[in-house]
């Protein structure tokens, strides 16, 4: 294999490829589109849950005497001693006649037995809904008034708050997690995986398209008379392999910036806040690289199948359909990615890269059991590429005519003898 | 008889010996034997689906043959003969998102040149074609032409010592097609070896050297085109002038043209053409005009070869076997 075609092969699908619409929209615009829509949500969820300014009087009838504990306070005092927009009521049917006549927005009874039930009942005008960042600053409030009644301060504070002082530790380290890391560790891992699925699949489908772009404008002939089929397939491999580490890169890039804006140019001190080990990156590396593989040559096979992109775009559908399955049963994996269905998918080849580094993330995954993902997605990748060069020679040249399995089992038993 | 006991193989270009070719049950190449000589304008004719694309892909290595053995470029194929060979695929055509001449520069380095040698060279040849000024257009943008003209810059660019063309001059206007026929034969003076694929049959007697047609994966004609019209040709002339042509002696039928000014004389068995101009010179009452042998058009022979079937093979297939000086096999009337 002369390893000069494969770098003119791969260079020029680099290149090629590179200036594609759909590569530069994906690498530069889609993070920052992504990135735009989630300051967006954020910006609008965030708003919604902590905005009381549509609350301006909120009654609380305390029927269970939460707020009336402080005898030294009068009535209206104790109403007084609330937080906007809540103020006490002193029985229901006021409240209710209040809530008619729209001076009240809608109210809170707690009910007698609170304390022993925490029965608490919300009526509100069907046009404006009590929030959750209503029932929140309630939660609150009630929290407050009922520390009070306990004569030790330390101890009204811990029922006030009683986790604000908790440390995690990670099993096997005694440096204390950041507590904001803790949503890190559930995130990262996904989108990371997110990432790599994307990538993975772009570039995989670029190469196929490539393909039937090329048997489409019959350029295969003249390739194959120009150098030898393992220089065309692995030129293509690795040329859109490194279009798709580039696209990494390109985010990546986009992440720096971010952090720069930030103030924060600690790469070190960001992945371990991250929860990225070392052990991890390594691994998403290598099942990057194999995953690209394994879709590149199942894409490669699609390619040489079949005659129009459309055509690809189905068939490369329904591997994709397989290879998202770690995502859609992602549940099994936070609830205990011991179970066979995390371990399965950690392992099958098609699943193994999303799925491997989802079950590390979360999960202790022994060596061995890394090293036989590691090994089957091998095995597999070879056989895929032989199945792929095999195809390639039954389908590059059947213009007009889709690979059918009949065709396929048909030189299979009547053996092919090209090279 | 094995390729070094042949006296010719050093002047071979390609020698195709017994090579077979299966799809499934279907004999795509049946026990096919020719050879095309260095330096000459070879072509290959046959009806669709005759198995031409078939030799041609196993000639360049694209498929591998059942059975039987291909020499190229004085030996078995290989990997460093890619570079020596130009090869324009029937159903062509090009990337159409990529600029013309980075296209040519590209296709030129997998054909062993540099990117500056390649760049340089596409340059050249682009002007030479009359697409100087489409050297940066992406294909896209070109008329179809311009693009069968491109596509044969990319056959060219590294200078083959063989060129194998399918259809080199399908979709060209007559400019283009004599600008490729002109080139075509600039590179047989070169010493270049051609071979084509082709329909148009006035091209093939105005062209070829030789040629070879393909029948069903078989061999039905071979030789050189002289050769062949000749052996298809009748005992009988075609003149003009004025005289009694039937009185002539030796002749058995006239058969006069549409416009009634060409005549074609049958001749009797045993008469010669020769024999005939002698006594129309002789005679007084005969003014000659013109006097030709009748030989058919290649276009006539294609016709009445192609058009048989089944057992007409066996007529074709002798006078394939006699014009090409060898030996009957025995496959090739099967």
């Amino acid at each position: 294999m002369s390893l000069h075609k494969v770098w003119l092969i791969a260079r020029r699908e680099f290149a090629y490829n590179f200036r594609r619409r759909s590569f530069l929209f994906t690498a530069f615009v889609l993070p920052i589109l992504v990135a735009a829509i989630m300051v967006i949500i954020f910006a609008v969820v965030g708003q919604a849950e902590g905005d009381l300014s549509a609350y301006h009087h909120i009654g609380i009838v305390d029927l269970a005497g939460i707020f009336t504990a402080d005898l030294s306070l009068s009535t209206q005092a104790q109403a007084n001693s609330l937080p906007a927009p809540f103020e006490v009521i002193t029985g229901e049917d006021q409240a209710r006649a209040q809530l008619q006549d729209n001076t009240l927005q809608g109210y809170y009874v707690l009910r007698g037995d609170f304390l022993s039930t925490g029965r608490i009942d919300a009526y509100n005008h069907p046009d404006l809904g009590l929030s959750d960042a209503l029932g929140s600053e309630l939660q609150a409030v009630v929290k407050e008034a009922m520390a009070a009644r306990v004569a030790d301060p330390g101890l009204a504070t811990r029922i006030g708050n009683p986790l604000d002082k908790l440390t995690i530790y990670r099993v096997g380290t005694h440096e204390p997690v950041d507590i904001a890391a803790l949503v890190a560790v559930f995130v990262v891992p996904i989108l990371l995986t997110v990432l790599l699925f994307i990538s993975i699949n772009a570039t995989s489908q670029f190469l196929m398209s490539g393909l039937v772009d090329e048997k489409e404008n019959r350029m295969m002939e003249i390739f194959l008379t120009s150098a030898r089929l393992p220089e065309i397939l692995w030129g293509k491999l690795l040329g859109l392999g490194a279009l798709g580490i580039t696209q990494v890169g390109i985010w990546g890039i986009y992440v720096l910036i971010f952090a720069l804006f930030q103030g924060n140019l600690d790469i070190g001190r960001t992945l371990a806040s991250l929860q990225l080990t070392p052990a991890y990156l390594l691994l998403f590396v290598a099942y990057f690289l194999l995953g690209y593989l394994m879709y590149g040559a199942i894409m490669f096979a699609v390619g040489v199948s079949v005659n129009a992109e459309q055509e690809s775009r189905q068939l490369g559908g329904v591997v994709g359909l397989v290879t998202v399955l770690p995502f859609i049963f992602i549940f099994a994996y936070t609830t205990d990615p011991g179970v066979p269905l995390p371990t399965f998918f950690s392992l099958f080849p098609l699943t193994a890269p999303s799925g491997m580094l989802l079950r590390y993330a979360w999960s202790y995954v022994s060596p061995g059991e890394i090293a036989l993902s590691l090994a089957l997605l091998v095995v597999f990748i070879f056989l895929v590429l032989r199945l792929a060069v095999f195809m390639f020679r039954l389908g590059a040249l059947n213009y007009g005519k889709r690979l059918s399995i009949r065709d396929l089992l048909s030189n299979l038993r009547y053996g092919v003898k090209q090279a | 008889m094995s390729f070094s006991e042949n006296a010719n193989a050093s002047t071979d270009a390609i020698r195709v010996e017994g090579v077979t070719k299966r799809y499934g049950k279907h004999v795509a190449v049946d026990n096919l034997n020719f050879e095309v000589h260095q330096g000459e304008i070879f072509s290959i004719l046959g009806p669709n689906g005759a198995g031409k694309t078939s030799t041609i892909r196993m000639i360049l290595d694209i498929l591998r043959p059942d059975s039987g053995r291909i020499e190229v470029l004085g030996g078995p194929f290989d990997e460093s003969k890619k570079e020596r060979i130009g090869y324009l695929p029937e159903e062509r055509g090009l990337y159409r998102g990529a600029r013309v001449s980075e296209l040519l520069a590209y296709l030129g380095t997998l054909k062993g040149m540099t990117n500056a040698a390649a760049a340089r060279r596409a340059s050249e040849l682009l002007d030479e074609f009359g697409l100087g000024e489409n050297k940066k257009s992406k294909v896209s943008e070109l008329s179809r032409g311009m693009s069968q003209k491109v596509q044969f810059i990319a056959t060219i660019i590294h200078k083959p010592d063989l060129l194998v063309i399918d259809e080199p001059f399908a979709g060209l206007d007559p400019v283009n097609t004599e600008m490729i026929k002109t080139i075509i034969f600039r590179l047989k003076s070169e010493g270049r070896t051609i071979v084509m694929s082709i329909h148009e049959m006035h091209q093939v007697e105005e062209m070829a050297d030789r040629l070879l047609m393909i029948d069903q994966g078989r061999r039905v004609l071979y030789g050189s085109v002289d050769e062949v019209r000749q052996q298809y040709a009748e005992n009988a002339v075609v003149v003009s002038g004025q005289g009694n042509w039937q009185a002539l002696p030796g002749v058995q039928s006239v058969q006069a043209d549409e416009a009634g000014r060409h005549f074609t004389l049958q001749l009797n068995r045993g008469t010669r053409p020769d024999e005939v101009l002698q006594t129309i010179a002789a005679n007084k009452d005969f003014r000659l005009q013109s006097f030709a042998l009748a030989v058919p058009s290649l276009n006539d022979i294609f016709i009445r070869v192609a058009g048989h079937n089944g057992a007409n093979h066996d007529n074709s297939t002798v006078a394939g076997q006699a014009l090409s000086g060898k030996g009957s096999d025995g496959h090739e009337s099967a």
